[in-house]
């Protein structure tokens, strides 16, 4: 920061920066230590350790099957929403037509719709034509949750990388199809990257769509997470929760590696 | 950049434009119009107190506006989702703005860290994390029984507190993400200008930096107050059903096969965010005119 070392403005601004750090991380944290913690009800400072609660969550049936069944639809919903998300993508950043912001703006839709609200409507059309409950039904109402985040980002990194490359590619005697996937989709892989991950993230922390697609024998991890919540209130969710954050963090390390892009030097790197 | 490059139009572009942008205009249709279209024509029908008849009665609606019951649910749910803006607005500021400033490189990556890993796990993990810190047992209370700040343990979840100190943990990022954008956006020339002409530290901030910076501040603003509406999780996790607001009702009413119903309080939380957005151009639309023309 700027000014001396005793300089009244730049003291307060990293105290608030570090209020605002301990305020952000504290529920995590929390939520790490009391996965230890021996007492059933969460009595602080803590009176001892235990890894009890790890292997008791490890042995909830919802668990193991809401595991896997949020990998299958995140995985699932990924791919629809960067397939369908990419080609939209193309269209609007490489051609120039009439109805264009019109189109943009409708491809954002899904965002400005309230995910509770999608989710009972989404519900009500599942009962009609038999996809409640699921997988099928949840892929679909994940994919297009993620849609216009791909579409924005894709969008982004093809307006970036301009139009050069492929002109030279076509110049050489490449057809469109060569092109697209032989010169576009290289050179925007960390767009495809980031779409991919805020997709698959998208899916994989849904609440407010999903509680109104599961039954309760086909939940995903965080609808079972929820119900389990809200009966017993033990450490057991701690533990699971400790290992979804490591698991977050990962992502994260794997975000940033991937992230070398203009947008994130403005972001990170300052003059 | 060559963002708006001349545009090409190769042979066959009425095929390729519909190709390309086609399937996700369809499946938006199929999907989430066809949804919400069902979702309109089910409002209207009658709910005989156990199921859905498809006749068109309009009784939600009436009980909708006639019960004060649902006033007062919207009535609380503005409340909350305004104090969480405010509280977001007061303290997301500043945060960007000190993050706007770090110069070293290690220091800008552990300040993104700090305030926008949270964002990384589900909404469940962090209202279960306010959990942990806010029941009677946990460190908040302990903390304030060693201090004699208290006799007893403080009830912090459960009511309008807790459900406000998670819902602002979750918001935070949200808002200051659009702020911290375009603080890094504005040219630090400005600024260095203002100095130059003899402008202090605070004329500098009150007259460039803050009306520079205002449109991200209301973009942050409404985002958060949307995002505030629309929270399902935290209300239900840490108001323990005694918080009421209109997400939690439509989920109930569901789950209680009364369709129309949550139709109704459906199709009014979109009304009720969507008003509110309209008042508030209308209210800031000259302020935040000045700032386009000045920037």
């Amino acid at each position: 920061m700027t000014g001396g070392r005793r300089d009244p403005v730049a003291i307060t601004l990293w105290v608030v920066l570090g209020l605002v750090g301990v305020y952000m991380l504290a529920p995590l944290a929390f939520v790490v230590v009391d996965s230890f913690n021996p007492s059933t009800y969460g009595e602080f400072p803590l009176a001892g350790f235990t890894l009890h609660w790890y292997t008791n969550a490890a042995a909830v049936p919802e668990f193991r099957t809401g595991l896997a069944n949020s990998l299958v639809v995140a995985v699932g919903a990924t791919v629809v929403a960067i397939v369908l998300g990419t080609l939209a993508a193309y269209g609007l950043a490489r051609y120039r037509f009439r109805g264009r912001e019109w189109a943009r703006s409708f491809l954002l839709l899904p965002i400005i719709v309230p995910a509770i609200v999608f989710g009972a409507a989404l519900f009500l059309l599942y009962i009609r034509i038999g996809l409640y409950g699921t997988r099928t039904g949840l892929v679909l109402g994940h994919a297009l949750l993620g849609l216009p985040f791909v579409m924005s980002i894709v969008a982004a990194s093809l307006q970036t990388l301009g139009r050069e490359y492929e002109e030279a590619a076509m110049d050489l005697g490449a057809n469109p199809f060569v092109t697209f996937f032989r010169v576009t989709i290289p050179s925007i892989r960390p767009g495809l990257i980031v779409g991919a991950l805020f997709a698959f993230v998208t899916s994989w922390d849904q609440v407010d769509v999903s509680l109104f697609l599961t039954r309760p024998r086909n939940n995903t991890l965080p609808i079972a997470m929820f119900n389990y919540e809200q009966n017993y209130q033990d450490p057991t969710l701690a533990a699971l929760s400790t290992v979804l954050i490591g698991f977050a963090v990962i992502l994260v390390l794997l975000a940033v590696s991937v992230l070398k892009t203009q947008e994130y030097r403005r972001l990170v790197e300052r003059r | 950049m060559t963002t708006d490059a001349t545009p090409r139009t190769p042979r066959g572009q009425a095929l390729v434009i519909p190709a390309l942008l086609g399937p996700a205009i369809a499946f938006i249709v199929a999907l989430l119009l066809s949804a919400l279209a069902i979702m309109f024509v089910n409002s209207a029908y009658h709910y005989t107190g156990t199921h859905v008849e498809p006749r068109v009665t309009f009784d939600a609606y009436r009980r909708f506006f006639t019960d004060p019951f649902y006033a007062s649910v919207m009535w609380q749910e503005v409340r909350l989702a305004g104090l969480a803006t405010i509280v977001c607005l007061v303290v997301g500021y500043p945060t960007a703005y000190a993050i706007a400033k770090i110069r070293k490189t290690g220091w800008v990556i552990a300040a993104y860290v700090l305030v926008f890993s949270p964002l990384l796990t589900s909404s469940i993990v962090r209202a279960y994390g306010w959990f942990v810190i806010l029941e009677r047992g946990g460190p908040v209370n302990w903390l304030l029984l060693r201090l004699h700040l208290v006799s007893a343990p403080v009830r912090l979840i459960f009511n309008f507190t807790g459900v406000e100190i998670a819902l602002i943990h979750v918001l935070l990022p949200f808002t200051v993400f659009p702020i911290l954008s375009i603080l890094l956006r504005t040219d630090p020339a400005l600024r260095e200008a203002a100095a130059d002409l003899g402008a202090t530290r605070v004329q500098t901030f009150v007259r460039v930096t803050w009306p520079l910076s205002f449109p991200g501040l209301y973009a942050a603003a409404q985002l958060t107050f949307v995002l505030a509406m629309n929270a399902y999780v935290t209300p239900q996790l840490l108001g323990g059903g005694r918080v009421q607001v209109l997400p939690l009702l439509i989920y109930q009413d569901i789950s209680d096969l009364n369709w129309p119903l949550a139709s109704v309080e459906a199709i009014a939380l979109i009304a009720l965010v969507w008003i509110t957005m309209l008042v508030s151009n209308l209210l800031f639309r000259r302020r935040l005119a000045t700032v386009g023309e000045r920037g």
